[in-house]
């Protein structure tokens, strides 16, 4: 087995495969900052030229990519409010106002060493871990799914506003557009009112792109022109508001582990993928933290949480791809085309048959995390020149590139006119104190939800539609048992603090 | 909590309230139609989701309206401070001629520019009326800058990704 370890390192360690993880990389730093460009896209992009080159060549490249464009997405978020993928939404709550206290180039930073941590975890529970995982990762069926977001929406919506149920309505809007389209089990038209647009749903990239940067471009045009003419983005020219002290990256270090082994459970689930991780991940850090009140204004740990979770999703959705032949999600589908295509085996079998290219794979993760890092350092250096540029420039040139990324998913001019019309609607939502980001959530979650809770009802229908067989399934207990745990624990925190506060006015 | 902001909040509570009993007596049953005989044990009709959203809402609203009404705001002297807004939370307060001029040129360019123009020349006059309604006067920001940042856009875009833009209505029928 050593030598077949070392014959796989040998295969990954050659200036080839280095070169073409740099360049995928690279590629996905730039790719991933595009607003409308996934990480899935980006990789599809590339997979094309990836055939041109030996597997340990060509797939070093694409996964490369795919970590490269999950940071690289956060470098917009935090700068413009855009995130340049779904997975860096999260990262806009507390990066955006970090850069708007001038602290842009430190977030930036956190979010870097966050994706490289989570990445690397995740890598780590993939190599020594993978069997287990997928074992437990295949023990979660649609009871536990259910549970699962139907706390992810709760605890998401009401933690995001004041009062909370302005969030949670914002929320339940989310899941109100988020049903547009087919019917899942039916295919009977929901809400399109013959039109054929709305037949698909609406997408995920003008919701993003609309809610976060068009409504943002909009309340900024409300600025004064003295505010119009000047910087784009505040620049602090103090040293400790340009970089992560080895203190603060400590004081984060409990909530890098925690999004990073969330993130890498998630990541292991199929169907859930990186902005989900990341939304959760936000909100546990924001419960588990002793300064919940910094979260949304610019808390370091608001950056790290999601980054660490998103990234951490990109190894762990191997584990179900490597272990069984399941991909997790598109870009792990798309991965495993390219493993097909280059007559890799994954699966059971792969790891007593011919395991050396895995190790290879193996190898190549962990090269491209330390790749991701040095490049990424490197882009907090080129993203510096966005903050000297005028901010009616920024304004008018992120409405541009808006409707271009809006576009490009799926080539619908539908697509351009709701990423305005979402704007309108953010920027109206906003005024009258309403979040956006639980509508944005409560988007992404409802399909999941509605599949699951669907199916749920269908199995319990076999059942002599008794619900209560969900009550037989360990891993139901088991979470349900952490979630009473879990609120328990987070109630009687929030009524000490309660408690504390009259205590100091006295 | 002043009297005035409790009643702006009963306001929109009435409000959005009215909006959802509309949305639940009227929108559902006009845009979904469940088929005949379809029930739980076929995993709930279509219009189940968008009904269980709808009640949902006006759960919530009517909870937090008789919340108000017997205890005030709960959540204001003593509040937890995980409860304090983040500022995108809060209301932003009126909004400028400059914004609504915003939203307008933004909704006249993806509604009827870039359809009949093209994502090229629609962008080309969507940025220097942007740049001019946010108080920039000079020649070479108004021209040379749109003219840049819609070429690299288009570059990157369809050279580089290979991924086509709007074309224009007009010029290609």
């Amino acid at each position: 087995m050593i030598d077949q370890i070392l014959e796989g390192v040998q295969l990954a360690f050659t200036l080839e495969s280095f070169i073409a993880i740099v360049l995928g990389v690279a590629a996905g730093q730039l790719l991933g900052a595009i607003p409308g460009l996934t990480a899935s896209m980006a990789v599809a992009l590339l997979i094309p030229y990836s055939f041109y080159f030996e597997p340990w060549v060509g797939i070093p490249m694409l996964l490369g990519m795919f970590k490269g464009s999950l940071f690289g997405s956060s470098t917009t978020a935090i700068l413009i409010r855009t995130p340049g993928t779904p997975a860096a939404s999260a990262t806009v709550l507390d990066g955006y106002p970090l850069a708007q206290q001038g602290k842009g180039a430190k977030a930036i930073k956190m979010a870097l060493y966050a994706s490289v941590f989570g990445d690397s975890f995740s890598d780590i529970c993939l190599i020594f871990f993978a069997s287990l995982l997928a074992i437990v990762a295949l023990a979660f069926g649609p009871a536990e799914y259910t549970v699962l977001i139907v706390l992810a929406l709760a605890s998401l919506g009401m933690l995001s506003s004041k009062p909370a149920w302005k969030g949670l309505l914002a929320m339940l809007l989310g899941v109100t557009i988020g049903i547009i389209g087919l019917d899942p089990i039916t295919a009977t038209e929901r809400l399109t009112f013959g039109n054929p647009e709305l037949e698909e749903g609406i997408g995920l990239i003008p919701m993003l792109i609309g809610f976060l940067a068009v409504s943002e471009v909009f309340r900024q045009m409300g600025s004064s022109l003295a505010d119009l003419s000047g910087r784009a983005i505040r620049y602090s020219d103090k040293p400790e508001d340009n970089r992560v002290s080895m203190a603060e990256f400590r004081s984060c270090l409990p909530t890098l582990f925690r999004a990073s082994a969330l993130g890498t459970v998630i990541g292991a689930m199929p169907g859930l993928g990186s902005t989900v991780a990341a939304f959760l991940a936000y909100g546990q850090a924001r419960r588990a933290s002793p300064h919940p009140e910094q979260f949304g204004k610019g808390a370091l740990e608001g950056v790290a949480a999601p980054e660490a979770a998103n990234n951490a999703v990109s190894g762990s959705n191997l584990i179900p791809l490597l272990a069984f032949g399941i991909p997790g999600d598109i870009a792990a589908a798309l991965i495993l085309s390219a493993f097909m295509i280059q007559g890799i085996n994954v699966g059971p079998l792969a790891f007593s048959e011919n395991p050396t290219p895995l190790y290879a794979i193996y190898t190549a993760l962990l090269m491209a995390n330390a790749v991701n890092l040095v490049l990424g350092l490197g882009l907090v250096h080129v993203a510096k020149f966005a903050f000297a540029v005028p901010r009616r420039l920024l304004l008018s040139s992120v409405l541009i590139v808006a409707s271009a990324g809006s576009y490009a998913l799926r080539g619908s001019l539908f697509d351009v006119q709701l990423v305005f019309i979402f704007g309108l609607l953010g920027l109206i939502m906003v005024r009258f104190g309403f979040p956006t980001v639980p509508l944005l959530i409560g988007f992404i979650l409802m399909p999941i939800l509605e599949e699951n809770l669907r199916t749920v009802l269908l199995l319990a229908s076999t059942y002599d539609a008794h619900l209560l067989f969900v009550f037989e399934r360990p891993a139901f207990l088991t979470m349900s048992g952490l979630i009473v745990a879990g609120t328990s624990l987070f109630a009687w925190r929030r009524w000490r603090r309660r408690r504390a506060v009259p205590d100091e006015r006295q | 909590m002043t009297f005035n902001a409790r009643s702006a909040e009963f306001f929109q509570l009435a409000a959005l309230l009215l909006a959802v009993v509309l949305f639940y007596l009227v929108v559902i049953p006009a845009g979904v139609t469940d088929p005949e005989g379809f029930g739980i044990d076929e995993g709930l009709p279509p219009s189940f989701s968008p009904r269980l959203v709808a009640w949902m809402a006006m759960a919530l609203m009517v909870v937090r309206a008789a919340t108000l009404l017997l205890f005030g705001d709960p959540t204001s002297p003593g509040a937890d401070p995980a409860d304090v807004p983040g500022p995108e939370r809060q209301g932003d307060g009126d909004l400028s001629t400059r914004a609504v001029i915003g939203v307008v040129l933004a909704l006249v360019y993806s509604l009827a520019l870039v359809p009949h123009l093209g994502f090229v020349t629609g962008s080309l006059l969507l940025m220097p009326a942007l740049l001019l309604a946010m108080g920039e006067r000079r020649f070479v920001p108004l021209t040379i800058y749109p003219a840049i940042v819609v070429l690299a856009v288009w570059a990157l875009f369809e050279q580089l990704l290979a991924i086509r833009l709007p074309p224009a209505a007009l010029f290609t029928s």
